[in-house]
């Protein structure tokens, strides 16, 4: 189910918000739970049940390290719950494309059901790591109530495309969060703040991109190409930190804090800063348990840069297991690798409008590994944006695309820096009321938005 | 602000939400889902919940499509989207431009040159099995006729770049190909297109009718000939459902003969035989240009009170149905095939009523974006056996000399 869709905002969150505070307090996970496994069953009617076969074998690993005293057959299970969610992961993601590469013959008609991607597999399998990672190293303990852990696996607002929220962050609020007014109140705030950003600029950027990614190579000239690439940079950026802010808000509904995924990445100084600020979520985990564990900063600057380089090939592959994700990574393990050799006091030599321009640049072009295809046509995107296309430096074609979406374009720059919210912030923070104008015309105009659109799936939902 | 009643705002801020949501959710369910335009995706009926829709997630899919139709507030919602995003610059709608004089006018399909050059093969296939005058017309929609209308910056010129092709695709094979481009450009400004519509008008049909007159034969009839009235003023067609934009309604003429001559119009695979090429039904809904011979029927078999024993097929799209009714006047019957509707084998039915008159009348976008224009070469069986007979007859006429 689509957080921007009539279904979810008119049926289902009433609903479970109903069902969620007529129940007493120690009944509240359950219903977050069977709910959450309802609306992933909606989406995913057959694949709900490998999140159910993640949920129950993890569990029943976790109690087994948890409570086992020996050191060899903790480490065994721990390994065997390691391998065992990076195998489910690997084997889904990639079990369709092989599927169509080998022309496989499915024994059904595959009208009725084709191997796609479980949705939010990449992401509660990074969940289930961290649990029983975290109980292995004697961070928490395991989780003895089914019920709880199910909640925290399946929690709908974080399933399908994060936050991802390791366990240790997530365990106290389990068992003791409080649900306050307050926290409601933010929560719909974050909520709205987060649906606009999602259907009235992402939606519509993304058409923009769109056009212009379709354009035949012979007339995608250099022009257009940059319209392009940054048309798509602020897609996703609305698109997913969109989702993020939603994701946020409705757990707030709920009574859950989870800090925030991004923080205005586009105001930073360096590619590592930027990192540092984009889907931090994910940033943290795999800096906790992958570059940590690896040995994160060591003295060794080689041993340093190979984590570095580790990590990134890593994050790449997680999104996609092809050529253009793993430059994708490389290509910023090297900035990374390169800005860390650079001190802070030089740095801070530079203006920093240089440093922001600089970031942005690089940024705009490593999205072009995200954003095309394959690799055939990236070369092709990154020909035009330096200037070699064969269509030359100009089109009519990008003064019609800019002026169309001028304004479009004006106010997501806008919504990327954080004014708007820091004035919105100091006048609620004076009198909360101020707040409820804005943001029920907000509301109000998300709705047209979907009312009037075909559905555009979050981005990250293909991960 | 003090505490207390920081409190109090925020309850209020979250009870402005709780209700109005609770609002919203009551509206939806006492009202009933507005019937559907007929120009929307109607795929989306609830009442097919099988196993099916439900396991491959098209239950799912439809259930949103039906909340989304069900929303209360849909039409003014979609309306004033459609202002809003005309104040902010935007001047295409799904894929409608606005533009001036009022025209909506839609941008064409993507020029698949694979796939027209596998139509283009085709035609040249049922050709070349023998015994057939085709002539080939492709439309220019009102994206080309009308360009200047358009936005600034936006005209491509894929409509000129198929006319060239199909022109050099068809020289020198025995097909005649009619481009009645020009024709139209010179009589732009006369309404031969509707503004809300990506069809011709009556106006427009009478100008290509006039273009195919020469090749196929006959002398057209002229102004005098007819009486033109309108029988309706509230056209709102396609491009106006896709951009909601406010321009003045179109309005529908009908070109009649002074005497009006008595034609039988069949349908015959689902047996309906009338007596008239219009029908007035279609004049109460939204999409009025199906007047035209009823929209699009697999068959359709017009016996006109011309008896010269003339007869001609036409292959089609919608582009075809306000002409077609010109063109009735000059043969004893007109067969009118949708190829993508139509499932027998074609050229046994031509075959079977004896036609060698061939045409294809189609409009640009429809040449284009159809494939079911191959199915007239296709390698049936019967074809098969035609192609293998008259081999063997051009054998024996090469042997024989």
């Amino acid at each position: 189910m689509n957080f921007s869709g009539i279904l979810f905002l008119l049926y289902f969150l009433p609903l479970i918000l109903a069902a969620y505070y007529l129940t007493p307090k120690h009944g509240r996970n359950f219903v977050l739970f069977m709910g959450s496994l309802f609306f992933y069953a909606w989406g995913e009617p057959i694949y709900v049940l490998i999140l159910l076969v993640s949920c129950l074998l993890n569990y029943f690993m976790g109690l087994a390290i948890d409570t086992e005293e020996q050191t060899t057959k903790r480490k065994s299970v721990f390994v065997f719950s390691v391998i065992f969610n990076i195998a489910i992961l690997i084997l889904f993601k990639y079990i369709g494309r092989f599927i169509a590469l080998f022309n496989v013959k499915l024994p059904w008609d595959s009208s009725y059901f084709s191997f796609g991607i479980p949705l939010g597999i990449s992401f509660y399998t990074l969940n289930a790591l961290s649990y029983t990672t975290d109980i292995y190293r004697g961070k928490v303990k395991a989780q003895k109530n089914f019920i709880n852990f199910g909640t925290y696996i399946t929690m709908f607002s974080k399933l399908l495309a994060g936050p991802v929220i390791s366990y240790n962050k997530m365990e106290k609020q389990l068992t003791s969060r409080r649900e306050t007014i307050e926290g409601f109140s933010s929560g719909i705030v974050c909520f709205v703040v987060g649906l606009a950003k999602k259907v009235i600029l992402a939606d519509n950027l993304f058409v923009l991109w769109e056009s212009i990614k379709l354009t035949p190579t012979a007339e995608l000239t250099t022009v257009l190409a940059w319209l392009g690439i940054i048309s798509f940079a602020l897609y996703i950026y609305f698109d997913f930190s969109g989702y993020s802010d939603m994701a946020i808000g409705l757990s707030k509904m709920f009574g859950f804090e989870f800090g925030k995924n991004f923080d205005y990445p586009y105001t930073s100084r360096s590619i590592s800063e930027f990192w540092s600020k984009w889907n931090i979520s994910l940033y943290d985990w795999f800096k906790e348990y992958v570059f940590l564990p690896l040995g994160g900063k060591d003295k060794n600057a080689f041993r340093t840069n190979l984590n570095i380089l580790t990590v990134w090939v890593l994050v790449g592959l997680w999104h996609n297991f092809s050529l253009n994700f793993l430059l994708f990574g490389l290509y910023f393990a090297l900035f990374f690798i390169i800005e860390k050799s650079i001190s802070e006091k030089n740095l801070k030599k530079i203006p920093d409008i240089f440093r922001v321009l600089y970031t942005i640049i690089f940024v705009l072009i490593g999205w072009v590994f995200f954003a095309t295809p394959d690799f055939a046509s990236s070369i092709e995107y990154f020909k035009a944006l330096l200037g070699f296309s064969n269509a030359g430096a100009f089109s009519p074609r990008f003064i019609y695309d800019v002026l169309s979406n001028g304004i479009l374009l004006i106010a997501s720059v806008f919504a990327s820096l954080p004014y708007a919210s820091r004035t919105g912030k100091i006048l609620s923070d004076d009198n909360p009321s101020y707040a409820t104008v804005p943001i029920v015309l907000l509301f109000i105009l998300s709705l047209v938005y979907i009312i009037g659109s075909t559905t555009v799936p979050f981005v990250y939902f293909s991960f | 602000m003090s505490r207390h009643s920081k409190r109090n705002a925020f309850r209020k801020f979250n009870s402005v939400f709780v209700f109005g949501v609770l609002i919203l959710m009551l509206l939806n369910f006492l009202r009933p889902a507005e019937t559907n335009t007929e120009f929307q995706d109607n795929t989306h009926s609830l009442s097919e919940i099988n196993i099916k829709n439900l396991i491959s997630g098209q239950l799912a899919e439809n259930a949103e499509k039906y909340a989304n139709d069900k929303f209360t507030f849909r039409k003014s919602f979609l309306i004033f989207k459609s202002k809003l995003e005309y104040i902010t610059g935007k001047r295409e709608h799904n894929g409608v431009y606005v533009c001036d004089n009022n025209y909506l006018i839609e941008k064409p399909k993507e020029y698949n040159l694979e796939l027209i050059d596998a139509n283009i093969d085709a035609i040249k296939n049922l050709y070349a099995m023998g015994g057939f005058n085709v002539t080939i017309s492709v439309i220019s929609p009102a994206y080309e006729v009308l360009n200047d209308y358009l936005p600034d910056n936006v005209y491509d010129d894929s409509i000129l770049r198929l006319s060239s092709k199909l022109k050099e695709s068809f020289s020198e094979t025995g097909i005649v190909y009619i481009d009645s481009t020009k024709l139209l450009k010179r009589y732009k400004d006369d309404y031969l297109y509707y503004r809300t519509d990506n069809h011709l008008t009556s106006n427009g049909s009478y100008v290509v009718y006039h273009d195919l007159a020469d090749t196929l034969g006959f002398t057209a009839l002229t102004g005098e000939d007819f009486k033109i009235s309108d029988v309706s003023r509230s056209f709102k067609g396609s491009t106006y459902s896709k951009a909601l934009k406010d321009v003045p309604a179109d309005v529908l003429t009908v070109y009649r003969p002074h005497e009006t001559p008595r034609f039988k119009v069949k349908f015959p695979l689902e047996n309906i035989e009338v007596d008239s090429m219009y029908f007035p039904a279609h004049l109460e809904r939204e999409d009025k240009y199906s007047y035209f011979l009823d929209g699009n029927h697999a068959l359709t078999v017009i016996n006109s009170p011309n008896k010269n024993g003339k007869s001609i097929a036409i292959f089609k799209d919608s582009f075809a149905n306000s002409i077609i009714p010109f063109l009735a006047y000059h043969y004893e019957t007109v067969h009118i095939i949708d190829l993508s509707l139509f499932e027998e084998s074609v050229v046994k039915y031509l075959d079977d009523c004896g036609i060698s008159n061939i045409l294809y009348l189609y409009g640009a976008d429809g040449f284009m974006s159809d494939d079911s224009i191959k199915r007239t070469a296709v390698s049936d069986d019967y074809a098969a056996a035609r192609n293998a007979e008259s081999a063997a007859y051009d054998l024996i006429d090469a042997l024989n000399q």
